[in-house]
């Protein structure tokens, strides 16, 4: 995937008040060169260097905890009822959640950004898989957003490239595009006879079967959490919520009866899905 | 972070146990044993390139392979010892040349001619068996292979044995007590040991060199190899139909090219009847559970009939008749992707003969694995 991304801007912004030895002279202005002293026994020093150094800021760990509302309380799975509603009034229940991010984002300011590159499987029957610790440490700062891709890019969407998800079997038919599914959200619904049907929303590469041969279309989207801004200074953790009937409106209201079981072949509904994706997940600290 | 595949083709398991109470093994060498010593090698498990495609076997770390603890397991497999009136081996039940299934049997046989409740498993490929599920046996009884392999012997419809008359009978041969002296570095025999060298031999039960894989070798992993591996015009239809949901939708339960287990080892309920077997609840107490049972993998069909857990379907084309048409959507927790197929004549023949393409004719020779 992505190397890891860090703009040194960060680093040099950071280091300039930071220059050891220096702090006890009062006219900053006549430092040329940086002397840097080095005491070698309590009454004697040395000038070792006349380089500038930069200290690197601290950096922390970061751990996501991934959380599912709908109704605006925590899912409930497998109920024999029909405890949500869609935008479209049609009652439902949830068997299956499983979804995959990847490449969260920390947005510093306009120049500079932390990527971590890996990405992360969630299984609401695994209940390890709704933390994520992130590989990469984020350094100290107030960064103004936090993001990420939900699904894969084009870049990481790459066929059987993951021991992983290959495993799973959670890989996207290759003429439907290839890649990985993003996500399974299945359960049942009261259909139009008020009779219970199955429903499998299932997502990944958008693929056209109009054309021939089909026509397939890249469909990750990236989130910019609303509200989002985090000052790191310590070790940290932040809730990613994903917000269930969000996937079902706005902007394109979600019909059961049109859009069941199957859409990984049905382009539109493939695109409503990213259209709609992006008022799903919230941010919570 | 890009995961670089490895194609490693040979994986050394290193060898990496030891005994505390190699003093005390020493005391009862039997008197015709006096040079035997306990020093196993390494077994390499030979793992085709494009299993390197999922996650690594699990391998317990407290029964590393070796040579002398696979040949032990081996001829402990095929060993009617282990029953109660020395009829009836694991091989019995489970032959060689039918991919470890037992010879179109709906319901093996256990001493005496007693019934199996469940129709014999094949197997092959049980290294990876507990990478997803973590769970053996079609209803989920157990969650290793040690473990599965002490169940049998002691089954009031299979074996019909006691642990304990297995191991005396074992320990009053000749070569027993030599071979688990150079396994496992004592000829005390007991059943920890015995399960022990049993999974190890499983362990050495991977299928890989169907049409499919050479295929796949060829297309995907870029490895030459002689002969024309290509996929004909109607298997390649069949694949399509297989991975396409609004048809076979077979690639969500049994994984697809990439999970070359072509299984994903899940359990689910896949809507046989309106009043199923209780499945894997009888384990876990969870009336969510009801019904289901483990994902078998496609792999070797051609040698495995007949099929489902209770062996119900004869043939291949009356299994995809099921999910074709057939599917009780009234059984509870019936999984969400049981749904009619719609598949004409034409595509469910393309679907069949694609699924003959992961036969692997080479396995069920392989003379490495005959007794």
């Amino acid at each position: 995937m992505k190397n890891f991304k860090y703009n040194k801007i960060l680093f040099s912004a950071l280091a300039i008040s930071i220059l050891s030895f220096s702090a006890c002279k009062d006219d900053d202005e006549i430092i040329e060169p940086v002397v840097i002293q080095e005491p070698t026994s309590p009454s004697d020093t040395t000038v070792v260097t006349d380089t500038t150094v930069v200290n690197d800021p601290e950096t922390y760990t970061a751990t996501i905890n991934l959380t599912q509302l709908a109704n605006n309380a925590a899912i409930r799975m497998n109920t024999t009822d029909y405890p949500y509603t869609n935008a479209m009034n049609q009652s439902f229940n949830i068997t299956k959640l499983q979804y995959l991010i990847s490449d969260v984002t920390f947005v510093l300011n306009d120049s500079t950004t932390v990527i971590d590159s890996g990405y992360h499987y969630v299984d609401l029957t695994n209940t390890a898989s709704l933390t994520y610790t992130l590989n990469t440490k984020i350094p100290a700062g107030t960064y103004t957003s936090v993001g990420f891709t939900f699904g894969f890019d084009e870049e990481d969407n790459v066929s059987g490239a993951y021991t992983d998800l290959n495993t799973l079997g959670w890989n996207w038919p290759a003429m439907l595009g290839g890649g990985y599914h993003f996500l399974r959200l299945e359960g049942s619904y009261l259909d139009s006879n008020n009779t219970a049907s199955e429903f499998k929303t299932h997502m990944g590469t958008a693929s056209d079967g109009s054309t021939m041969p089909r026509t397939n279309e890249v469909n990750h989207f990236d989130v910019v959490l609303p509200s989002s801004s985090i000052t790191v200074d310590n070790n940290f953790s932040f809730d990613i919520e994903m917000n269930i009937e969000e996937w079902y409106t706005d902007p394109i209201d979600w019909d059961f009866n049109v859009w069941n079981a199957p859409v990984m072949p049905i382009s539109a509904a493939q695109k409503a899905l990213n259209s709609n994706g992006s008022s799903v997940f919230t941010f919570k600290q | 972070m890009k995961r670089i595949l490895n194609y490693t083709l040979i994986i050394i398991i290193l060898l990496a146990s030891c005994r505390e109470d190699d003093d005390i093994v020493d005391e009862v060498i039997p008197p015709n044993n006096p040079e035997v010593k306990s020093d196993p090698t390494p077994y390499a498990l030979e793992i085709p390139p494009h299993f390197n495609r999922i996650n690594y076997p699990n391998i317990p770390i407290d029964n590393p392979m070796t040579v002398e603890g696979v040949a032990l397991g081996k001829k402990l497999f095929f060993e009617k010892m282990l029953s109660k009136d020395n009829s009836i081996s694991c091989g019995s039940c489970h032959a060689p040349s039918e991919a470890f299934n037992d010879r179109g049997m709906v319901k093996s046989l256990g001493v005496g001619g007693t019934q199996s409740i469940r129709n014999a498993m094949p197997l092959f490929n049980l290294a990876w068996g507990s990478v997803t599920s973590r769970r053996f046996n079609w209803h989920g009884s157990v969650t290793t292979l040690e473990e599965q392999a002490l169940g049998p012997v002691r089954d009031p419809l299979e074996m019909q044995e006691t642990w304990i008359n297995v191991a005396s009978k074992l320990q009053g041969t000749n070569e027993y007590p030599q071979l688990f002296e150079k396994a496992f570095g004592t000829n005390i025999i007991d059943s920890n040991l015995v399960v022990k060298a049993i999974a190890q031999f499983e362990r050495t039960l991977i299928s890989g060199d169907s049409k499919f894989d050479r295929y796949f070798l060829e297309n995907f992993e870029s490895i030459d190899l002689p002969g024309d591996n290509d996929l004909t015009a109607q298997e390649q239809r069949g694949f399509n139909i297989y991975v396409a949901e609004e048809k076979g939708d077979c690639f969500h339960c049994h994984g697809s090219q990439f999970q070359i287990l072509w299984t994903t080892n899940e359990f689910i309920n896949n809507g046989l009847d309106a009043n199923p077997d209780s499945g894997l609840a009888w384990i876990t107490k969870n009336p969510l559970d009801v019904g289901k049972f483990k994902t078998p993998s496609l792999r070797n069909l051609a040698f495995t009939a007949p099929y489902m857990h209770d062996g119900r379907f004869a043939t291949l084309e009356e299994v995809v008749e099921f999910y074709n048409s057939g599917v009780n959507a009234n059984s509870p927790n019936i999984d969400g992707r049981q749904k009619a197929r719609n598949m004409n004549a034409q595509e469910k023949q393309d679907l069949i003969a694609f699924l003959n393409t992961l036969n692997d004719t080479s396995f069920v020779t392989n003379p490495a694995f005959r007794p």
